[in-house]
């Protein structure tokens, strides 16, 4: 009896250890963590927790929904409590779950587009992105401001923003109104963008002189040409004249000069003083009156020498005033310029004539000579 | 739209057709629809300096635009030059679909089967598109016009100071401006149209 009772005893301890045993286990193995997200952008799954251990549940920040478009984290609700996340384009958002009891993780995210910009890279976007990349929240209008100008050369080559188009299907040209900067009308982020910026290279030029003003220098494009000029001025009865310029590719016909824009060029106007009015004013009437004095003085003298000794003093000296004979032919620049011109068109003549060049296009490059 | 660089490049390329292809480009297919749009296609692209729209291209080869002669002309292309390689279709957006050459210049090959596997092998010399049908820009001919001309007026300039027509003073400040000009339209033929120029003129 006493070995029943013993017996029945041992059987009790031992299934009450068993029972205990499984409960426990059974507890630990109930715990779990299930994730979904909104929406159901995703799949939602269910993690068993282990109690006493770590538990780390990790989600991309993002991912694609299609060519076009992705989902981006926003913020998650874990049992009940909504705490949002801070955004970021790549990399996994992690977050710690207690594994003393069971929970749930719901995530929010948001759909993107992408707005691509091409033709510059000196550019923002007005609002930046959530996730500051070139990604934007659905619904979101965006505007990309860029800057006109891009310095390539100092004071000689730069990059001016010409026009623009949005999905190469539409296109605006940039007007110049004197800003610095562009900001193009907001774009909403209801599907993929591509904006493309079109540029044009602009070369300085200069135009230089001695003395007085001059006009024409600025920023031009590469073909055009440009009327310059120069207002010499004088000092006092010197008047100052311009007899040429010195410079690459100056069309100079004695009144009006133009400069063709193929680069970066500086022009100098060449300025010589003219004293002819020195002599008009001062000199031809001293030696007038000089003369009309003389013939007085010689009136009252008998005449004992047949030359007139006054005239040709008079002569010489307006020679002397008067330039002095050149040796060489005025106008060389200006010839060797039309020479060039001329060796140019016949070479376009040649390359059109040898079926280089078509029949349009030589046209069109004609007229840029 | 290509950029120019895009454009010389495929200048520059001689792309290899088998016989097959090759033939589209010869004499004896000049009555082809197939061979009037390929050069339908070049032409229109050196005007507009890039791909251009399949009504174009019809317009040019046909005389009209309208649905059936666009269709004709797609098929062709589709059946042919897209298949050989000879052009590309680019799709700008669903409703602008634009067609280009891929080459100007082309080797016909002969393709040989052999025990050490397969290789190909020139027949004949490279057969290139008439130079006036290339992409080129008019900077590149108004630079090839310009360099002759300054290389002309620098020999008259040294000529006639020779000749005692120009004081020493003139002729200095010509001889650099002019050299300072020539050595410009080098340097930007060499840096942005490297090639072309061999190609274009010495070849011609």
């Amino acid at each position: 009896m006493k070995l029943l009772i013993l017996s029945g005893l041992i059987l009790t301890i031992v299934f009450t250890t068993i029972s205990n045993d499984y409960v426990y286990g059974q507890f630990s193995n109930q715990n779990t963590l299930k994730v979904s997200f909104e929406n159901n952008l995703l799949p939602s799954y269910e993690i068993p927790l282990t109690s006493g251990q770590t538990f780390t549940l990790t989600q991309n920040h993002s991912w694609v929904q299609d060519e076009t478009s992705r989902y981006n984290l926003a913020s998650y609700t874990l049992d009940g409590e909504s705490v949002k996340i801070s955004r970021t384009a790549r990399g996994d958002f992690t977050l710690t779950i207690p594994t003393d009891s069971s929970h749930s993780v719901v995530f929010t995210a948001v759909p993107q587009y992408a707005l691509s910009v091409e033709g510059t890279n000196d550019f923002s976007y007005l609002p930046s992105s959530p996730t500051n990349d070139n990604w934007f929240d659905a619904g979101t209008s965006v505007s990309v401001n860029i800057q006109k100008t891009t310095e390539i050369e100092p004071n000689k080559v730069r990059q001016e923003v010409t026009g623009w188009s949005l999905d190469k299907a539409e296109f605006w040209e940039i007007e110049d109104e004197g800003s610095t900067s562009f900001t193009t009308p907001p774009i909403v982020l209801d599907e993929y963008h591509q904006i493309d910026f079109f540029t044009a290279y602009q070369y300085k030029l200069n135009v230089i002189s001695d003395s007085g003003e001059t006009t024409g220098s600025g920023w031009y494009e590469q073909g055009v040409t440009v009327p310059i000029g120069v207002d010499a001025g004088g000092d006092g009865l010197v008047i100052n004249s311009v007899s040429g310029w010195e410079g690459a590719d100056v069309t100079y016909d004695g009144n009006t000069a133009q400069v063709f824009i193929d680069g970066p060029v500086t022009v100098s106007a060449k300025v010589e003083e003219n004293y002819s009015l020195v002599a008009g004013v001062i000199i031809i009437p001293i030696l007038i009156v000089g003369f009309i004095g003389f013939r007085k003085f010689k009136s009252r003298v008998p005449p004992v020498v047949e030359e007139k000794p006054v005239e040709r003093i008079v002569e010489k000296v307006i020679e002397k005033v008067d330039e002095p004979e050149k040796k060489y032919e005025d106008g060389y620049d200006q010839k060797l310029s039309e020479y060039l011109s001329e060796q140019i068109k016949s070479k376009l003549d040649e390359m059109n004539s040898s079926k280089i060049i078509s029949d349009s296009k030589y046209s069109t490059v004609k007229e840029k000579i | 739209m290509l950029s120019e660089e895009d454009l010389i490049a495929r200048i520059m390329k001689v792309k290899e057709l088998k016989e097959n292809c090759f033939k589209y480009l010869e004499e004896s297919s000049n009555a082809l629809l197939t061979q009037k749009i390929l050069f339908a296609i070049a032409e229109l692209t050196a005007d507009e300096m890039g791909p251009v729209k399949l009504s174009q291209i019809a317009k040019k080869t046909t005389g009209e635009n309208d649905k059936l002669k666009q269709d004709l002309v797609r098929l062709t292309i589709e059946k042919s030059l897209l298949k050989c390689g000879l052009a590309e279709k680019l799709k700008y957006a669903s409703n602008d679909v634009r067609y280009i050459l891929t080459a100007y210049r082309f080797q016909k090959i002969k393709e040989i089967d052999s025990f050490r596997g397969e290789s190909s092998q020139p027949i004949g010399d490279v057969f290139e598109l008439p130079k006036n049908t290339w992409p080129i820009s008019d900077e590149f001919y108004l630079l090839l016009g310009k360099k002759h001309g300054y290389e002309q007026s620098l020999k008259k300039l040294h000529s006639d100071y020779d000749s005692d027509e120009i004081p020493r003073g003139k002729y200095e400040t010509l001889n650099s401006d002019y050299k300072k000009s020539l050595d410009q339209i080098n340097e930007k033929l060499d840096s942005k149209y490297s090639g072309l120029e061999a190609l274009v003129v010495s070849e011609s």
